[in-house]
């Protein structure tokens, strides 16, 4: 075969190549470039979502265990709320009234109760009425692990009772069996962290921890307080649920070049 | 080289550049989606969780079983347990005083697939026992000129009936014998004796109408509408428990005689303590047991080897007569016409705490379970995990 055999692409060839070659790759990129976006919009949709849910389920889980009729809702903002929160619990075995302060031994069902911690114990006085079941507050002043409760895991605690009026704790109150609650006060709300915007919980004096996020700059939580009819209302003590609003912005944007949003609305009921 | 392989193009190059682009954009959005739906399938899963512990609570709760949970020693605890389509729940019911439960619920989720592991929530509720509050203050509690006479005697120290050691709990609380508005109306004549703490004490406030009529909440009609047992009145004999071959004890207005079996709590009507109710005076004789609430619109004349564990109320006058009546509780006769009353014979009146309360904790009508006012609920999965 000599040179002159060799055939190569005309130059008409070469051209209608080119410009297939050229429609090709505008089709590819402009698929390419659509899917890219539809992936990081829904990623985007996804995660705000996401957010959401984790930021419902935690205000669920501290809002339900609340008690506003027993002044667990220390302030109601409209966009935070500061509440008493459950943070372990027990149920007494055996109380001594004959030490000064009163020890309580206590059968153990969450996390260990330390000196320091903000207690309340249920009074039950006379066992074969309920209308005059009560509860006081406390601090735990001493601990001592144990296994008195028969043989479960168990502290005896020193509790000074605290009355919130200006009734005195009667003595002889606490019953075996009565349950006492130990407790946090915080704050939940829109704090601005790191220039974003997040759910976050405050303990009194401390800086704020994040808990989800990031949220919409402005309004990414809004709290309503509602009485048992749904009208809102400003009297901690009538609270019976607690309208909470998340907003999620992202920086991205939609094929309207909006930024993507979401939100949700839960009404949560406390239980206590 | 040949001619055909000197040919050179780019079309194979880019289509599979592009289709290797988009497949793995195909398989990001499916793995995005995938973990999307994984992430709300399980929310969804722990908040039905949540919700059959919850409803298993109310359940235990509207279904209460007097007698199971009843019987249980102290902080022992019994199982209940149930599945629906969407999961089960089980609820450990423990008894820790006479009147306070702990329900300690799950909820739970089987595993769906291998995706979908199990999913559980636990949650617990501090429940009460709400009863009517009918809780002799003394043995025997009346107005009016009493005589204790021959052998009778009335007894205010707490006492747990014979038989009864393994249901009643080791507390005792002494009262007095005798409550009355004026301790000269009491008298003893032969050999009647009357003992307690005191022996006989004065109301402060006095006894009067409103004492043997209204019981917290219930008045005197509400209580005899709820009885389990309605009887018109006049003379009484027999009370004995009934029961089938099979242990199933027979209650309720078809078996007015059977009162429940004081004399053995584990028998088969051990556990029934009816509310009875004598709509006239009542003469009971030709002996008898029984326990419960007894109340009697006129006056109670016990004539001889009548046993009653439990909380007797009588709005005419209280008297025995002949040998072997005995009753453990409280008696309650407002005597409202001030008749003399006369116990006579070898009856004893004894005071005993564990027959009152039996009596009240043990009967349905006047028994509720609810959750303790505030606070009675929590998120165990919040503070134990889960």
């Amino acid at each position: 075969m000599n040179a002159y055999g060799r055939r190569g692409f005309t130059l008409v060839e070469l051209l209608v190549v080119l410009v297939l070659g050229t429609v090709l790759l505008l089709a590819s990129y402009g698929i390419l470039t659509t899917n890219t976006r539809v992936y990081a919009a829904n990623s985007a949709r996804a995660q705000g979502q996401q957010t959401l849910r984790g930021g419902i389920a935690v205000l669920s889980g501290e809002l339900r265990e609340i008690s506003p009729r027993e002044g667990d809702l220390i302030d109601m903002g409209a966009h935070s709320v500061t509440i008493r929160a459950q943070r372990t619990f027990g149920l007494a075995c055996a109380v001594d009234y004959s030490s000064s302060p009163v020890k309580i031994t206590a059968f153990r069902v969450g996390p260990a109760f330390a000196a320091g911690d903000s207690v309340f114990v249920f009074h039950d006085n006379e066992e074969d009425r309920a209308r005059d079941d009560s509860w006081f507050g406390g601090v735990v002043t001493a601990v001592a692990s144990n296994t008195d409760c028969a043989g479960a895991t168990s502290q005896t605690l020193s509790v000074p009772f605290v009355s919130s009026t200006a009734a005195a704790v009667p003595p002889d109150s606490v019953r075996i069996g009565a349950p006492i609650r130990g407790f946090d006060e915080f704050t939940l709300g829109q704090y601005q962290i790191d220039g974003e915007s997040y759910l976050g919980r405050r303990e009194k004096g401390e800086t704020p921890d994040p808990l989800v996020g990031p949220l919409l700059g402005s309004g990414g939580v809004a709290f309503r307080y509602l009485d048992n009819r749904g009208n809102v209302t400003t009297v901690d003590t009538l609270v019976s649920q607690i309208e909470v609003t998340l907003r999620y912005l992202s920086e991205m944007k939609n094929f309207q070049s909006e930024p993507i949003s979401d939100s949700v609305v839960v009404r949560i009921f406390p239980r206590n | 080289m040949t001619e055909t392989d000197s040919r050179r193009g780019f079309a194979l190059a880019t289509t599979v550049f592009v289709l290797v682009v988009l497949g793995v954009l195909a398989t990001g959005g499916f793995y995005l989606a995938r973990q999307e739906t994984r992430m709300g399938v399980a929310s969804k899963r722990a908040t039905s969780a949540f919700y059959l512990a919850e409803a298993g609570t109310n359940q235990v709760m509207s279904e209460w079983d007097l007698e199971r949970f009843g019987s249980l020693s102290y902080w022992a605890t019994a199982n209940v347990s149930d599945s629906t389509e969407n999961g089960v729940w089980s609820v450990n019911v423990t008894k820790m005083t006479d009147r306070l439960y702990f329900l300690g619920a799950t909820g739970g989720i089987p595993q769906g697939s291998s995706v979908y592991g199990g999913t559980g929530r636990m949650l617990g509720v501090v429940a009460r026992l709400n009863t009517a509050e009918i809780s002799p203050e003394a043995a025997l509690t009346t107005r009016g000129k009493t005589d204790i006479r021959g052998t009778a005697q009335v007894h205010g120290e707490d006492r747990v009936p014979p038989g009864w050691g393994t249901v009643c709990p080791d507390q005792l609380e002494n009262k007095t014998g005798i409550l009355t508005n004026n301790r000269n109306d009491v008298k003893y004549t032969g050999a009647g004796n009357v003992s307690g703490d005191p022996k006989v004490s004065e109301a402060d406030p006095p006894l009067d109408d409103a004492y043997f009529n209204q019981f917290g909440e219930l008045s005197w009609s509400d209580l005899t509408s709820m009885a389990d047992i309605q009887i018109p009145g006049g003379t009484i004999n027999q009370t004995m428990p009934d029961s089938t071959a099979a242990g199933v004890c027979l209650t309720g207005q078809g078996y007015p005689t059977n009162w429940g079996n004081p004399l053995d709590p584990a028998a088969a009507c051990g556990d029934y303590f009816p509310l009875i109710h004598i709509a006239g005076t009542g003469l009971i004789q030709s002996g008898g047991v029984g326990q419960g609430i007894l109340l009697v619109d006129g006056n109670l004349d016990l004539r001889g080897n009548f046993v009653f564990h439990g909380i007797i109320i009588v709005q005419g006058n209280f008297e025995t007569q002949g040998t072997g009546n005995r009753i453990y509780g409280g008696v309650m006769a407002s005597n409202a016409a001030f008749d003399l009353q006369k116990l006579t014979g070898g009856s004893v009146v004894e005071y005993s705490g564990c027959a009152s309360s039996r009596a009240v904790l043990l009967n349905r009508g006047l028994t509720r379970v609810r959750p303790i006012d505030r606070r009675s609920w929590v998120d165990l999965s919040s503070v134990v995990g889960g």
